[in-house]
């Protein structure tokens, strides 16, 4: 499952989950930015291979990337197939009274290479900062320690809330009721079986929760204390602050150009 | 777990403890509840909707690549609604925003950052359909009042997106919004409206 991703970074296997959480969101954002500035084909995939090469040098989980790529395909599909019949231009293929065009199946690769380098820049972040020094961060930058926590929470519960889920799932099965074996077009209709319990048993599990945080103090100080520190951005993470800024100048300039 | 149940029914007065309503309705929409059950809970109310929302996904994903979701989104609209109604307006960014995070930290959906934006709207669109409903949030009338709310902020918010990033020919999209807005109309006021009542019947809510 792709959910190792940022168990990637919690276990630190990654030497770009030693830069300061603030460089990992520079640098993420001056992807975004790209990623939403051009459409020019030849460009976004440069910025795919760029992302690819980051991920390669910090050792990041190539194979979970790629199979966040690969879940770009079906919407590639639908993508190139409306954009190919709704454009006007020379027919790249015909079938029956339907034609693709040329210019239309250009356009609709260049969206996907746009959602890949999207997908490409929030994947390498998780990938790469820990969600305990991004907690930290978020709390240093200003935002409430109780709020910045819920990153944290969530992605500490979510096993254990799919678990649940599981749990339920297989009593439902045992009682003669198989999501599973639904019509696809009415499952989302008949999911109550599922989703009441899961609801009851989360909302008990939090209440659980939320008292063994209180008696342990959870929010008791307006300062709060950490077992690890983030040291201050250092040499290196000057070095991606500037690589971003003249990346996205360069990028943008290229875009504007080409 | 067998000596804890052991140990609840020995002691009434456990029983009783067990027994009192966990959250009740918040009558302050804004903030809400930001006490550590109501965050906590918020949080779990997102985690369920992100394992739910893999039954609804899969048909998006497979139908329109996840361009236009449609089971997805009345699952969203559900639980969001319920998070708002049961905690306000920061507990319900929570149910929102938690999910995109997810969902974007284990890679299970390329367009997940668009969801941050669209997840948010699901929150204002709750507390307007409280505001105007007032009295009963345990009613069909507000689960009516959220989704129709929802359907046309996130419409509204699809279209520059579905414009601007994807660069799609709208104006030929209209039947697609229409189908997607009438199964969200039919679908999700009945799964909100039972999940409430389920909610309520269970003792978490007091309005």
């Amino acid at each position: 499952m792709a959910g190792s991703i940022y168990a990637h970074a919690l276990e630190g296997r990654t030497p770009l989950a030693r830069l300061h959480p603030v460089t990992a969101m520079v640098w993420t954002a001056a992807m975004v930015v790209m990623s939403f500035a051009s459409l020019d084909l030849r460009l976004g995939l440069g910025l795919v291979v760029l992302q690819i090469g980051v991920a390669l040098i910090g050792r990041l989980p190539l194979r979970q990337i790629f199979v966040v790529l690969l879940l770009v395909l079906p919407l590639t599909l639908f993508i190139t197939v409306i954009q190919g019949l709704a454009r006007p231009g020379e027919a790249l293929l015909s079938i029956g009274g339907l034609s693709l065009s040329r210019e239309g199946v250009l356009l609709g690769l260049a969206i996907t290479v746009r959602v890949a380098n999207l997908a490409l820049a929030t994947t390498n972040f998780f990938a790469s900062v820990h969600p305990v020094r991004l907690s930290m961060t978020l709390t240093r930058i200003g935002l409430p320690f109780k709020y910045a926590y819920t990153t944290v929470l969530a992605l500490r519960f979510l096993p254990l809330v799919l678990g649940d889920l599981r749990n339920i799932q297989n009593a439902q099965k045992a009682r003669g009721y198989d999501i599973e074996r639904k019509n696809l077009f009415v499952r989302v209709v008949k999911i109550m079986p599922l989703m009441a319990p899961l609801i009851v048993t989360v909302l008990r599990r939090a209440h659980s929760i939320a008292l063994a945080m209180d008696l342990r103090a959870f929010g008791a100080f307006p300062e709060r204390t950490w077992w690890e520190e983030v040291a201050s951005p250092g040499r290196a993470d000057w070095a991606v602050w500037s690589l971003s800024v003249l990346l996205l100048t360069g990028y943008l300039l290229l875009g504007f150009t080409l | 777990m067998a000596d804890r149940e052991q140990l609840v029914d020995s002691q009434p007065g456990v029983v009783d403890e067990e027994r009192i309503p966990l959250s009740k309705m918040s009558l302050n929409v804004l903030p809400g509840r930001t006490d550590t059950i109501g965050i906590v809970s918020a949080v779990m109310l997102a985690l369920a909707m992100t394992g739910l929302l893999q039954f609804g996904e899969r048909l998006d994903t497979l139908i329109t690549g996840g361009l236009f979701p449609i089971a997805g989104r009345v699952i969203a609209f559900t639980l969001v609604g319920l998070g708002t109604a049961m905690f306000g307006a920061v507990p319900g960014l929570i149910v929102a925003w938690v999910n995109p995070f997810i969902a974007t930290a284990t890679g299970t959906s390329p367009i997940a950052p668009f969801f941050f934006l669209t997840n948010g709207l699901m929150v204002v669109a709750a507390l307007l359909a409280g505001r105007l409903v007032r009295k009963n949030i345990v009613s069909f009338k507000y689960a009516l009042v959220h989704t129709a709310l929802c359907a046309v902020f996130l419409t509204l918010a699809y279209i520059p997106l579905h414009v601007l990033y994807f660069q799609l020919p709208v104006s030929q999209m209209l039947i697609i919004y229409a189908v997607q807005a009438l199964v969200e109309l039919i679908a999700t006021p009945i799964l909100l409206f039972s999940l409430l009542r389920v909610i309520k019947s269970a003792g978490f809510v007091e309005e």
